[in-house]
């Protein structure tokens, strides 16, 4: 196959793109849920990555120090928890110190807060215990609470599971609904690109006997097949925004940032590859297999 | 050049289609294969094209081993043949132009050539004023005389007609050989396949007689006694008529 021949076969495969409405039709509806559906499920999980990165203390573990806990129990405590495996590093938060942030971080409540001197300080002393590995978490905690002296550990770590979890689940539905939509969708594209076969049987036979290459009688297939796929990635990628600006304005901002990613900066690039290299690569798979099948070339 | 050497061939259902033929024809040659129905002529312009293998011996065609050279260049091999179907096989949704332009668009011929030399091969073939036409909207001599034009259009050595007298009056039959004679005379190798006694018989060409599978005869003119062995009417008719004029014009008996 020439160069030269390459408008030519493009324009072969526009025609029968045109030609088979229904079917066309059919298979574009197809591999538009194949795309919508994944990608939906994509920007629930990144979503809620982007929300547990915005927890604070969610790779912190905090244990409190029991009231009226001296220095030298303090420094006790502190050799035990240094002793705990697979803890990283810890930082210390003297009760008037934690009394001064929680003044910064409430202003509301400055004035109530004001009340309390060093004496009746209701915050406790803190350590801020930080670990490499969200396996060994439940050790670290369990390891915490046997030091005494210590009144309560707490975590996010219930937080960072369930939301683990829920990735995970998207992921697995996300997966599934993917590979099933995906082999509907090529049986849908080949048989659109079947009509095509069917309808073009006797001039592909003329053309072999007039010395057409199989690449030659191929080619408007695959490009009939490739503008299926690039077609239905254009019209998903519209669908999959609109969806998404729906959302984002559905759950509105907090303390004035957007709570979800912005479409346009996060997400547009990464989608719209994606989106065309499943159109692309199922309409080109679609139409081999079919060229495959229906002609002997 | 064609040789087939020793050639036999078998369709899959175990019908010896041809026996051990050998022949060869060289560039530049008119060459008349006839025979009656049933005797092979089909499938030795099957086996010329390679839509059917041969079963045993050696098949050369324009430097192109046949009986052992990969499918993938089977196209280059049929671009050095043009063929005129018994049944045309136009392109039905294409124009006369378009149908001519086509095939050299098919070998990715440029097209300012192909601006260039259809109409010429539109004219050789008294086409010009109907290259817009759709060949249903032809009559089935200037269908023909399309696929004679687009038979011609990548200027192949070898022009192959089957039947092409076949479904056509005795004038246009002479109207068509003498085109063949002019395409023969620009230097290509023409074949013809035909049961037409009185046209073979009349341009004095070589003739390669075919009987269940094998070559009977093989020289100029027509060979009177396989003639006379024909059952078929149009033979008789041809005989009853003709017999003087046969020999008279050369047709020498074994
Ligand atoms: N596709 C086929 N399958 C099996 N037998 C065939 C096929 N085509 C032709 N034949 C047989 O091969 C022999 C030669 O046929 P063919 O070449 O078509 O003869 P002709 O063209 O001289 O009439 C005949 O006996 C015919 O029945
Ligand atoms: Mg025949």
């Amino acid at each position: 196959m020439k160069i030269r021949s390459i408008p030519h076969l493009i324009s072969q495969g526009f025609i029968s793109f045109f030609r088979n409405g229904a079917m066309t039709t059919a298979s574009i509806a197809v591999l538009i849920f194949c795309m919508i559906l994944p990608g939906t499920f994509f920007l629930l999980i990144d979503n809620i990555d982007r929300f547990l990165e915005g927890i604070d203390d969610l790779y912190v573990i905090n244990a409190y120090v029991m009231n009226g806990a001296g220095e030298e129990d303090i420094r006790g405590i502190e050799e035990q928890i240094s002793k705990i495996e697979h803890v990283s590093a810890y930082t210390q938060v003297t009760s008037d110190e934690g009394l001064e942030a929680l003044k910064e971080r409430a202003p509301s409540i400055k004035e109530i807060l004001n009340r309390y001197d060093s004496e009746t300080n209701p915050v406790p002393h803190t350590f801020k215990v930080e670990f490499s590995d969200f396996d060994e978490v439940h050790s670290i905690i369990r390891d915490l609470n046997a030091i005494t002296g210590i009144d309560e550990v707490k975590s996010q770590i219930s937080v960072y599971e369930g939301a683990n979890r829920l990735k995970s689940l998207f992921r697995v539905i996300g997966i599934w609904i993917m590979v099933i939509l995906f082999v509907v969708a090529i049986l849908v594209i080949m048989n659109t690109v079947k009509l095509t076969v069917y309808s073009r049987r006797q001039e592909i036979a003329i053309m072999r006997y007039i010395g057409a290459t199989s690449a030659f009688v191929i080619a408007p297939f695959i490009v009939e097949g490739v503008i299926i796929g690039i077609v239905s990635a254009v019209i998903a990628l519209g669908i999959q925004f609109c969806l998404y600006e729906i959302t984002v304005d559905m759950v509105g901002t907090y303390g004035g940032t957007a709570i979800l990613g912005s479409f346009v900066n996060d997400y547009l690039v990464i989608i719209a590859l994606a989106f065309l290299a499943i159109g692309i690569f199922s309409g080109v798979v679609a139409s081999s297999i079919c060229v495959k099948k229906h002609l002997n070339v | 050049m064609i040789e087939f050497q020793d050639v036999s061939m078998a369709y899959p259902n175990g019908t010896e289609a041809l026996d051990r033929v050998s022949l060869r024809i060289e560039d530049g040659e008119f060459v008349f294969i006839v025979g009656r129905s049933g005797a092979g002529k089909t499938t030795l312009t099957k086996l010329l094209l390679r839509e059917e293998r041969i079963t045993s011996g050696r098949l050369t065609v324009n430097n192109f081993r046949l009986d052992r050279m990969p499918a993938r260049k089977i196209p280059y091999l049929r671009r050095t043949m043009g063929v005129v179907f018994q049944d045309f096989r136009l392109f039905k949704n294409k124009t006369v132009y378009e149908n001519v332009a086509f095939a050299m668009r098919v070998v990715g011929e440029k097209v300012s050539v192909i601006r260039k030399r259809v109409p010429y091969f539109l004219n050789l073939a008294e086409l010009t004023d109907k290259a817009d036409r759709f060949p249903d909207e032809l009559s089935g001599g200037e269908q023909q005389r399309v696929a004679f034009a687009r038979a011609l259009a990548n200027n192949p050595q070898i022009i192959i007609a089957d039947e092409p007298t076949g479904n056509v009056d005795p004038e246009m039959s002479r109207d068509i050989l003498n085109l063949l004679v002019r395409i023969n005379k620009l230097g290509k190798t023409v074949i013809v396949v035909t049961h037409d006694w009185d046209l073979v018989n009349y341009y004095k060409k070589r003739v390669i007689t075919l009987e269940n599978g094998k070559i009977v005869s093989d020289r100029v003119g027509i060979n009177v006694e396989h003639v006379e062995q024909y059952e078929a009417p149009y033979v008789q008719h041809s005989r009853d008529t003709d017999s003087e004029k046969t020999e008279n014009n050369g047709g020498v008996a074994e």
